[in-house]
This record gives structure tokens, C-alpha cells and sequence, in this order.
């Protein structure tokens, strides 16, 4: 009893002070600043801001659902009755920063609606993972805009005054 | 009478014809050639004469130097596809002209003021807009480059930019930075829709090659939360160049007297008469007309500046017929030319336009040099500026150089191109250098950031916020013989009252480091 004790107890300080618990944790020198979480795009901007001189590799996973027939879809609904899939979109690429301030930036093209998720590893002198931030965006397709109708509001408040000012005037 | 007599009269007769016909060509010729002589106090050759006596004088015209700063493209609605056109902006923008020009012959134009979003809404769909760094007024414009005046079109006082949405191809778009409008001109939607070339020039620009991708700021370094910045510059995602350092000649050095002698003949004719020429200690040349009406300084730095009191302050001039003057001015004193031995055309770009309030209806305009479309920085000022009033020259400085532009222009031909640095590292990497900058000119203020939160970077919405372009070229370091290439980076307060240039290294090797400025009044401002 005593020895099962102590191994949970040596098994809790392992875990406390082991590197692999910071893997989980953001780390403060990064923010993620592009894509938001929901953007209306072809085209993905990853950008990232670093606030030291650190060296970061950046991942980019899609989440799929698993076909029957082993094939993969995008999703763009709430899954139902299935568990969708973390699939890596692009080779891993890494950053290093320079000076006080500096920025990775990446261009995804032609991406298509899905769920996606950006992993920024902050690494480690000796190339493990010190901290890792997360992004998860939502890609969805461009809303449909009608460029004519940014300027008949326009018109039709006009409208809408003067046909005010008739009224007043005629009693109608 | 007899028939020699006849005959002798006949005679006598032609030659009197003879005669008056040979005066009056004479008087009328005289008159052709000294005609322009009026636009200024000292005797000048006109440009027909110049040419026939061998002088070479190339004047550009207003057209060609009237060029937009950017044409910025954007491919698709919400696709974040955009793109900076790079090179062959003369071409692009003459054939606008074409196409407003053929639009103003449209019957039953609307002029409409828009608000600001109306105008930012429309231009997120298929568009190309052409933005310059100054203010062309429009009346003018429109008479200049034969763009018909209908009615409204006077409402629009100020050119600054123009746009055109695909998706909504009855209308131009307008805007005049001075009065901070926007304006909507479009046809009669009953009608036909108009048939223009806009159209195809964004697909010529879309499908001509690869073409660079280029995103706002304010995507790269802005929190989403953040609210959209003023200016919102565009900028390259990532960047290949083939500039290269090249090395250049002033154009006279302290003790060149023979060239410096070239040049003040100009101003004041081959035999100097009335003229009184002093020479300073550290080199500097000065001529001097009477006392003090017309000075010439030749500086130690290659420069030349001249003043001229103006004689006529009640004269006016039109703001084109004014850079007519100015541009046959420099023609005549001293040449556009940076290469004597070159037979190409030299590329002058107008960079700045103004009407100067303390003066009597003065015009000021500043000009640089371009190479294969890329500009040519001077620290501290530009390449020519020159102040007219009325029909008169009245200021004009002169920091032009010579080089070996065919060598130049052959290695942009045949160079490969190298990675630059990012140009949003190349603004990240001199954060505290720009933001000092910036607050020294009076273009951002400590008081009024809107970064407070932002510990490590509170000025930085403030410098996307006042960066209003940012592209390659070249800059001329004065304390070396070096052209240097670069990112160029305009910075602007928020109504546009005060501007600066920044210069920062184009590659990696070098780090992005700056390389020199253009303060907000053109003068030299000291950081540290």
C-alpha cells in the first residue's frame, strides 16, 4: 500500500515537472493574429506575432470526416454520428524570429470550406516543443453580396424622405 | 513701251515681291523663335531652336509625368486575392484615361457624394483602383486630358483617387483627399451598360504572369478585434528583387568651375553681364543679379538653388499650365537627363503637388528620377523642386546625378532575383526606430495611441494607421557614391497635413536597417 503510494506520488511529480505538460500551454511571446475564427476566403493568411527572438514551427491541420469508402470530405456542418478526422493540410514549416518584434506569414490559396486548426510550436534549444498555440478557424463560403444593393438603401432612404416630406405637405 | 523695257520691268517687279516676301518671313520666324522668351527674364532659346542647334533638350510633358503612386488590384469578392501593379503603371493608367474619357461622352451622367463605407464596400469587389500621392484638380484634369465636363462633375473639386468595381460597371468611383469626399459618377441604368476597357485590363493584369500577392496591413500585424486603420497599405507577402547597389557621379564637385559655369549660363547668358560671382571658402559658388532679384548657389553637395523675386504676384497660372512652365524650366537649366550618353527618354515621376498659401497663387512641385519604373530617393529632399508663380520660375533646387543608367537598366533585365526581406518585418524589425520617427514628425502622438493595451508594441495600430504605402526602389546616400536599393515607406498624419519618407535596406543581409529618411517638411530631423 505504501509503495503504490509512493509511485503515484512519483508518477504526479513526473507529470508536474516534466517538459511535456507545457506542451499544452500557449506560449505568451506568440499570438496568432490571422486567420479570425470564422473567415469568408479562398485564400488563408496565417500570420503569427512574435514578441522575442524564438524559434517556432507552424502546422496547419484540416478536420475531415472519414467516408465510408476510406475517402475524406470537408466538413461544414456540425458533425453528426460521425467523429471527424485531424489531418495535416501543409508540410510543417519553421520561423525564426529576429529583434524585439517580428512576423511568420503564410498564404494558403484556394482553401476550401472546412474546419481548420493552427498549431504554433515555440521550440526548444534542443528542438522540443515548449509551448504550443492553438488557432481554430472556421473557413466558410463567401457570402454572397449583392454590389448593387450597397447603394439602393441609399436611394430608398432618399426616397423614403422626400415621399415623407410630400406627405406632410398634401396630408396623404 | 518697248519689250526690254517690258521685260526689265517684269523684273524689277519680282524682286520687289521677292523682297517683302523675304522680310516678312524674316519677322515671322524671329517671332517663332523668340516667342517663348516671355515665360522667363532671360534670354532662352525655345525647344525648336535647341534642337536645330544640336542641344539635345528633352521636355517631359505633363502626361508623362502625371502617373498614379499605386494601382492596386483586387481579384475577387472576400477572396483575399490582391496584387500591387509593379511596373508598366503609365500604361494602365493611360488607357483609364481613355476609358473616363469615354465615359464622360455617356448621356445623363449622375454625380453623387458617397459615403466612405459605400466607397470601401464596392472596392472589396473585382476592382482596380489608381490612387495618387497628391491632389489633381479636377476641372483641370478633365480640360487637360480631354475628359468631357458634364454636368455635376464640378461637384468633385480633387482627383486623388479613381476606381472601378466589375461588379458594378455603371459607375467610377472617386476620391478627393483634400475634402475628405468620395464621389459615385454612373450612367442611366436604363440604358445599355457602358462598354469599357477596365474590364480587360483586369484580366490582363490577372492573367499575365505570376503576379506578386499583396495583403493590408493591417491582415498581417492587427488583431482582428482591432477596427479597420485609416490608410491600410498594402503589402507584398513575400518579395523577390533584382535591384542591385549602383554608384553614381554628382554633377559637378567643389572646383568644377567650367561645369558649374555651364550651368549658371544658363540662367544668366553666356557673358555673366551685371552678374557678380562669389566663391566661399569651402567651395560653394554664388552668382547674384543686381541685388539679390536673381541668385544662383552652386553648394559643395553638387546642388544647385536658385531664386527669383517674383516681378508679377497679380499673374495666375493654371495648376497644368504651371508644371508646363516648371517642367520646360529644368528642360533648359540643366537638363533631365541622369546619363549624357544615354539615347533613352529619362523617367520623371511628379511626387508632390501643392498651391503654397503664404505665396501669391505659387505652385510647388517635386520630382524624382526612375529606372526601369523603379524611383529614385533623395535624402532629405527630392531630385528637383521648383516653385512657379504665375508664368514665372521663381524657386528651383537641383540634386540630380549622373550615372550609368543602360548599365543600370540591362542588369534589371538580366539580374536574377533574390529574397528581400518581408516588408511587415522590415516595419517590425524597426518598430522603436519608426514609432520615435513618427512621434518626432508629429505624425503619431504618445497621448492619443490607441495601443495602450499593447505592452510590448503600443504604437504599432499607430504606425499601420499612418502608413500609406510601401514599395521598392532605390535611394541616393549622399555621404557616399551609392544608389542603394530599398523599401520605401510613406507615413501620413490622419488629414494628410504632414508626410514622410522612410528608407530601410532591401535584403536580408543587411538586415532591413534604415538607410535614411525624408522628413515630414523635407528637412534633415535628428532621431536620437
Amino acid at each position: 500500500m505504501r509503495k503504490q503510494g509512493l509511485r503515484i506520488i512519483a508518477v504526479i511529480l513526473i507529470l508536474l515537472f516534466s517538459t511535456m505538460t507545457a506542451f499544452a500551454a500557449s506560449d505568451p511571446a506568440v499570438t496568432i493574429v490571422n486567420p479570425a475564427d470564422k473567415i469568408y476566403t479562398d485564400n488563408l493568411l496565417i500570420s503569427v506575432k512574435l514578441t522575442k527572438p524564438i524559434t517556432i514551427r507552424v502546422r496547419v491541420d484540416e478536420y475531415v470526416k472519414v467516408n465510408s469508402d476510406g475517402t475524406t470530405s470537408h466538413i461544414t456542418d456540425t458533425p453528426k454520428d460521425y467523429k471527424p478526422k485531424e489531418v495535416q493540410l501543409v508540410d510543417p514549416e519553421s520561423f525564426t524570429g529576429t529583434g524585439s518584434v517580428s512576423y511568420y506569414s503564410k498564404q494558403i490559396n484556394n482553401i476550401k470550406p472546412g474546419a481548420y486548426v493552427i498549431y504554433v510550436d515555440t521550440m526548444g534549444s534542443n528542438g522540443d516543443v515548449k509551448y504550443t498555440s492553438t488557432k481554430y478557424c472556421q473557413v466558410a463560403a463567401s457570402k454572397e453580396k449583392d454590389p448593387d444593393k450597397i447603394f439602393e438603401e441609399d436611394q430608398s432612404s432618399t426616397m423614403n424622405f422626400f415621399q415623407s416630406i410630400l406627405n406632410a405637405i398634401f396630408g396623404k | 513701251m518697248t519689250k526690254s523695257q517690258n521685260h526689265f520691268s517684269l523684273i524689277e517687279r519680282m524682286k520687289t515681291i521677292l523682297i517683302v516676301v523675304l522680310t516678312l518671313s524674316t519677322i515671322l520666324l524671329l517671332y517663332f523663335f523668340w516667342k517663348d522668351s516671355s515665360t522667363d527674364h532671360s534670354f532662352e532659346l525655345s525647344p525648336v531652336v535647341a534642337i536645330l542647334m544640336g542641344e539635345e533638350l528633352y521636355v517631359p510633358s505633363v502626361e508623362d509625368v502625371v502617373v498614379p503612386q499605386e494601382i492596386m488590384v483586387n481579384f475577387k469578392y472576400q477572396s483575399g486575392n490582391y496584387t500591387v501593379v509593379d511596373t508598366g503603371k503609365e500604361k494602365y493608367w493611360k488607357k483609364a484615361v481613355e476609358e473616363l474619357g469615354q465615359f464622360s461622352n455617356e448621356s445623363n451622367i449622375q454625380v453623387k457624394e458617397i459615403p466612405k463605407d459605400q466607397y470601401d464596400q464596392i472596392m472589396e469587389f473585382r476592382s482596380i483602383q489608381f490612387t495618387f500621392s497628391y491632389d489633381l484638380p479636377f476641372a483641370e484634369f478633365c480640360d487637360r486630358f480631354q475628359i468631357r465636363r458634364f454636368q455635376g462633375s464640378d461637384a468633385v473639386q480633387y482627383l486623388s483617387s479613381m476606381g472601378y468595381c466589375a461588379d458594378k460597371n455603371d459607375s467610377l468611383f472617386f476620391y478627393d483627399r483634400k475634402n475628405n469626399k468620395y464621389y459615385r459618377m454612373f450612367v442611366d441604368k436604363s440604358k445599355e451598360k457602358w462598354k469599357n476597357g477596365f474590364d480587360e485590363m483586369l484580366d490582363e493584369i490577372e492573367n499575365g504572369g505570376d503576379y506578386v500577392h499583396y495583403l493590408p496591413a493591417s491582415s498581417y500585424m492587427l488583431g482582428t478585434d482591432e477596427k479597420d486603420p485609416e490608410n491600410n497599405a498594402f503589402m507584398p507577402l513575400h518579395f523577390t528583387s533584382n535591384l542591385k547597389t549602383f554608384t553614381y557621379a554628382p554633377e559637378f564637385k567643389p572646383g568644377e568651375t567650367d561645369k558649374i559655369n555651364n550651368l549658371a549660363e544658363t540662367f544668366y547668358g553666356k557673358n555673366f553681364d551685371f552678374i557678380r560671382r562669389l566663391t566661399e571658402s569651402q567651395g560653394t559658388m554664388i552668382f547674384m543679379y543686381g541685388y539679390g532679384q536673381k541668385v544662383l548657389i552652386a553648394g559643395t553637395d553638387g546642388t544647385l538653388e536658385y531664386k527669383e523675386e517674383a516681378s508679377d504676384e497679380t499673374s495666375e497660372q493654371s495648376f497644368f499650365g504651371a508644371m508646363d512652365t516648371a517642367l520646360k524650366f529644368v528642360a533648359s537649366h540643366g537638363s533631365w537627363y541622369i546619363d549624357e550618353g544615354s539615347k533613352e527618354d529619362p523617367q520623371v515621376i511628379l511626387k508632390s503637388a501643392t498651391l503654397q498659401k503664404d505665396k501669391a497663387k505659387t505652385y510647388r512641385f517635386s520630382f524624382d528620377i526612375a529606372l526601369g519604373d523603379h524611383p529614385i530617393c533623395i535624402q532629405n529632399g527630392y531630385a528637383v523642386v521648383i516653385e512657379v508663380t504665375g508664368n514665372q520660375v521663381t524657386y528651383y533646387k537641383r540634386n540630380m546625378m549622373k550615372v550609368n543608367s543602360a548599365e543600370v537598366l540591362r542588369n534589371l533585365k538580366m539580374d536574377e532575383k533574390t529574397e528581400t526581406v518581408d516588408a511587415v518585418n522590415t516595419i517590425a524589425l524597426n518598430y522603436d526606430y519608426i514609432s520615435k520617427f513618427l512621434m518626432k514628425q508629429g505624425i503619431i502622438s504618445a497621448s492619443t495611441s490607441s495601443g495602450k493595451d499593447d505592452q510590448k508594441t503600443p504604437y504599432l495600430k499607430d504606425i499601420v494607421d499612418a502608413m500609406s504605402s510601401i514599395q521598392t526602389g532605390y535611394v541616393k546616400d549622399q555621404s557616399s557614391d551609392k544608389v542603394v536599393p530599398a523599401w520605401i515607406v510613406n507615413f501620413s498624419n490622419k488629414d494628410n497635413t504632414k508626410k514622410c519618407n522612410l528608407y530601410f535596406n532591401l535584403y536580408r543581409k543587411a538586415k532591413a536597417e534604415p538607410i535614411g529618411y525624408n522628413g515630414a517638411n523635407g528637412r534633415k530631423s535628428s532621431i536620437k
